[in-house]
């Protein structure tokens, strides 16, 4: 049976390890925990405001990739083909794109055609504003006027293989995931969905599990790094019937 | 020296890291001579099963591969899409043929009822006996992404289940020749024991 996955996002400034806080760099880490035998997936984004950059970012992809065996997923800033390639040559074996969804379709099936549908994770990154969801485009910068719904349509448009969800202003507060959100996109895809935004200790994955149907959940936090900690929480998911992956 | 296919899609970095990791010579390639010089071949994938066999084509690397994998009988190892390049055609393309080293044929996840249509994620392996399973348990986890899988038609070439929806063969061999759905590349310790058992024992 497939497993339910525990996933670390992490985000970089201008190269630097950052955590965020609704979406703005908060906390600067170091980045030694990547071997940890405990993560499913890593996600790697450039959340630098221009490319200027750039090249401190790739650094830190390939000193990730050397020691990493499991899989690594590459977002930020990916707007063209040659740049998929690069990514891939640096040691990305999936990317995530959210902005190109909605600006540059064509592309979007460029690459799914290409590299097929299980390489694209696509990016749905809301604000709950008054009992509404917005969705964001360029990492919470700009609004797309585009329901949950017909966004998830979009994604089907361009055979993306996978969903992740992100909440705007759960991200960095620690308070848990939005399950409501999670589920709702749950329902209505029939891709994987994994979510990110809220995670502040291991009792809301447990709970974010047993409330929603996501295939995976993600953290930022720094303190869930550890192979103890991971480890731990694994095994408490599998008392409690929670299908993750043991060793 | 392990020979990695370079056909233009794949995470190729990644295997050449694993392999670099268990301290073995790797070189990456779409040159026919290095393909000649190698002792085993690793052919990888990620993406289109139409444009990998377009672009071997193309490299004219299709007749050297047939002599090394079929005449020379060197071990070859064709991890996610490039297991799938060893059987004789998918569903993705039927007018796209496959190596056509094992018989069989690839198909796409239907019908599967409330599991997603990409299996990505880790899942089990419950496998048979054989060399290249050597110091791994009887069932163990691997990292699979993937919406179509492998249709083996030949007997006794299965020799590693998972199950997503319905059972299928994850793991197959028809004498120097393997191929592996999931990314042992990327599947953590058992990952590198299968890999270790490919490019260092005698298989």
């Amino acid at each position: 049976m497939i497993s339910k996955r525990i996933i670390i996002v992490l985000t970089f400034q201008d190269g630097v390890l950052f955590r965020t806080k609704q979406f703005h760099p908060d906390y600067r880490y170091t980045d030694n925990f990547v071997g940890n035998k405990d993560v499913d997936e890593i996600v790697l984004i450039d959340v630098s405001k221009n490319k200027s950059n750039r090249v401190l970012f790739y650094k830190a992809i390939q000193r990730i990739a050397k020691s990493c065996f499991v899989p690594i997923v590459v977002g930020g800033h990916i707007n063209s083909f040659d740049e998929i390639n690069k990514l891939q040559d640096l040691g990305a074996d999936r990317i995530l794109v959210n902005s190109i969804i909605h600006t540059n379709e064509k592309l979007v099936l460029k690459i799914t055609n290409y590299f097929g549908s299980q390489f694209v994770i696509g990016g749905i990154d809301c604000f709950l504003d008054n009992e509404k969801y917005k969705i964001f485009i360029n990492h919470g910068k700009t609004q797309v006027k585009i329901s949950i719904k017909d966004c998830l349509k979009q994604f089907k448009k361009c055979k993306i293989g996978e969903v992740l969800v992100q909440s705007i202003e759960r991200d960095g507060s620690l308070r848990g995931f939005d399950n409501k959100l999670n589920n709702f996109v749950k329902k209505n895809t029939n891709i994987p969905v994994i979510a990110c935004g809220g995670a502040g200790n291991w009792d809301h994955f447990i709970d974010a599990f047993k409330r929603s149907k996501v295939d995976g959940l993600c953290t930022n936090n720094i303190y869930h790094y550890s192979e103890k900690s991971l480890r731990l929480i694994k095994n408490t998911l599998l008392k409690k019937k929670i299908h993750v992956r043991p060793e | 020296m392990i020979a990695i296919v370079n056909h233009g899609l794949g995470n190729f970095r990644s295997v050449i890291s694993a392999i670099e990791y268990l301290n073995k010579d790797v070189v990456i390639t779409n040159k026919s001579e290095v393909i000649k010089k190698s002792s085993k071949i690793i052919i990888p994938g990620v993406g289109s099963f139409k444009y990998a066999m377009q672009n071997l084509k193309k490299l004219n690397l299709i007749d050297t591969l047939n002599e090394q994998v079929l005449v020379k009988k060197k071990p070859v190892l064709g991890i996610c899409l490039g297991c799938q390049l060893l059987l004789n055609y998918s569903e993705e393309n039927k007018n796209i043929k496959g190596l056509g080293w094992i018989n069989g044929e690839v198909k796409k996840f239907k019908n599967i009822k409330k599991l997603p249509s990409t299996h990505v994620g880790w899942n089990e392996v419950l496998r048979e006996n054989d060399p290249i399973f050597k110091n791994l348990p009887k069932k163990f986890f691997m990292y699979f992404n993937h919406s179509y899988f492998p249709v083996i038609k030949e007997k006794n070439c299965g020799l590693g289940n998972t199950i997503y929806s319905n059972k299928f063969v994850s793991i197959f061999k028809k004498e120097n020749i393997y191929g592996i759905q999931p990314h042992p590349e990327k599947s953590q310790k058992f990952g590198i024991i299968f890999l270790e058992n490919f490019v260092k024992n005698d298989i």
